[in-house]
């Protein structure tokens, strides 16, 4: 007959190097999240109940400002209204016109022989003045004068247009010219 | 049973784990939005408390009355409606101020209703206008007075465009102004309680001191009526 073995120990069966990874890393990571939450969870809680008390009473100065302010109405409303309709004038004034030193320019065309009759400006500040000459000097005088207007820059592209001679000897004469911006001031 | 035991480490962190990722998402992630949400409303407040207490301070500063006569001075340049009294008015100081003769003043009336929807707005300017064209004959001292009186707040805001100009044989000038008045109808809401105050420039501060000063147009004045010399005070004369 055989010898027959029997062996009473159980031999312990091999685990597999997966298995003995997770058994590291699950337990690893269960213990590093709780604490992780325990402290993210505190942290939030104690930040919230300090800021509601802070939260709470900047709300209430902003009320109470609210309050004052709501008493003030209604300067506010005049104080409002007067700054807008201020600076309504302002925009509308802005583009406005004194015709006196274009005026004060034109009457000085008028010499010796040279008489102004008439004169208007456009809405692009285009001027037009009508002059009588009384003879065919003073018109050369005349010419020169504006020349030496242009040159000043007081009036600037100047034209003539049109002499005529009239029964009685005179020269009637129309220029157009643009003046410089400090004659509408 | 064996199996259990074998797997309980893994299976025990698994049940932590899920826990911790429930209690996550339920509690502490609501938390953490309510914290920034408190966060981001304390900063807005804060904002609001410093925009508030500015726009109290300029509020408490403020003259109440003098903003109060400004503002009855500032509707005779610029009213809310066409109101054709201080119109004339005006042209009545103009022409008592400068000297200068006002020998025709002509104004449209257009929709005489004050709320009708029909008014003519001029392009690219925050009023509505009132054409008009005024004649007037005088030299040029009293031209001059007439035009700084006009851009001088005498009465109301009025704008000219273009002028046309003849030479009398006296030698005096007569000249035709085509221009505009305006009016703008007074705004129904001021903006909300923590919008900030309007901030006036330099210029705008120079207009508010000039209007100021301005006399206020009696428009329904008849105590020069005895001084008049001309026409019947009454029926029975």
């Amino acid at each position: 007959m055989e010898k027959r073995s029997v062996n009473l120990l159980i031999q312990k069966k091999g685990q597999s190097p997966l298995f003995v990874k997770l058994g590291i890393i699950f337990p690893l990571a269960a213990v590093i999240s709780l604490f992780l939450f325990t402290v993210f969870f505190v942290v939030s809680v104690v930040y919230i109940a300090n800021n509601n008390k802070a939260f709470g009473l900047l709300k209430s100065q902003v009320d109470n400002l609210e309050k004052q302010i709501s008493n003030k109405k209604s300067i506010e409303g005049i104080y409002t209204l007067t700054a807008n309709r201020v600076r309504t004038i302002d925009q509308l004034k802005s583009g406005s016109k004194n015709y006196t030193g274009l005026l004060s320019e034109i009457l000085k065309l008028q010499t010796n022989g040279i008489s102004v009759t008439g004169a208007s400006i456009d809405k692009k500040n285009a001027v037009n003045v009508s002059v009588v000459a009384s003879s065919a000097a003073t018109l050369d005088d005349f010419i020169s004068l504006l020349l030496t207007s242009d040159q000043s820059k007081l009036f600037n592209d100047i034209k003539g247009s049109g002499i005529v001679r009239d029964r009685s000897g005179k020269y009637l004469m129309s220029i157009s010219f643009k003046p410089s911006d400090r004659l509408l001031r | 049973m064996a199996l259990l035991r074998q797997y309980e480490i893994i299976i025990a962190s698994s049940v932590v784990l899920l826990l911790v990722l429930f209690l996550s998402v339920n509690i502490l992630l609501p938390n953490l939005n309510q914290a920034n949400q408190i966060l981001a409303q304390e900063k807005n407040l804060k904002n609001r408390v410093d925009l508030l207490t500015a726009k109290y301070k300029q509020l408490n500063s403020m003259d109440d009355q003098y903003f109060k006569d400004v503002f009855v001075k500032l509707n005779q340049v610029f009213p809310e409606s066409k109101d054709y009294v201080s119109l004339i008015g005006t042209f009545d100081i103009l022409e008592k101020q400068s000297g200068a003769s006002i020998e025709k003043t002509d104004f449209q009336l257009g929709a005489i209703s004050t709320t009708s929807s029909s008014f003519v707005k001029a392009a690219g300017v925050p009023a509505f206008v009132v054409p008009l064209n005024i004649e007037i004959v005088g030299n040029l001292e009293t031209v001059r007075k007439f035009l700084d009186a006009v851009g001088d707040f005498t009465g109301r805001l009025i704008v000219f465009d273009d002028m046309s100009m003849t030479i009398k044989p006296s030698g005096l000038l007569d000249i035709v102004f085509n221009g505009r008045a305006f009016f703008y109808p007074l705004p129904t809401t001021i903006g909300s309680i923590d919008s900030p105050l309007p901030k006036m420039e330099k210029s705008q501060e120079d207009i508010l001191s000039k209007v100021s000063t301005m006399p206020l147009i009696d428009s329904g004045s008849t105590k020069d009526f005895d001084k008049s010399n001309i026409g019947k005070k009454t029926l029975f004369e």
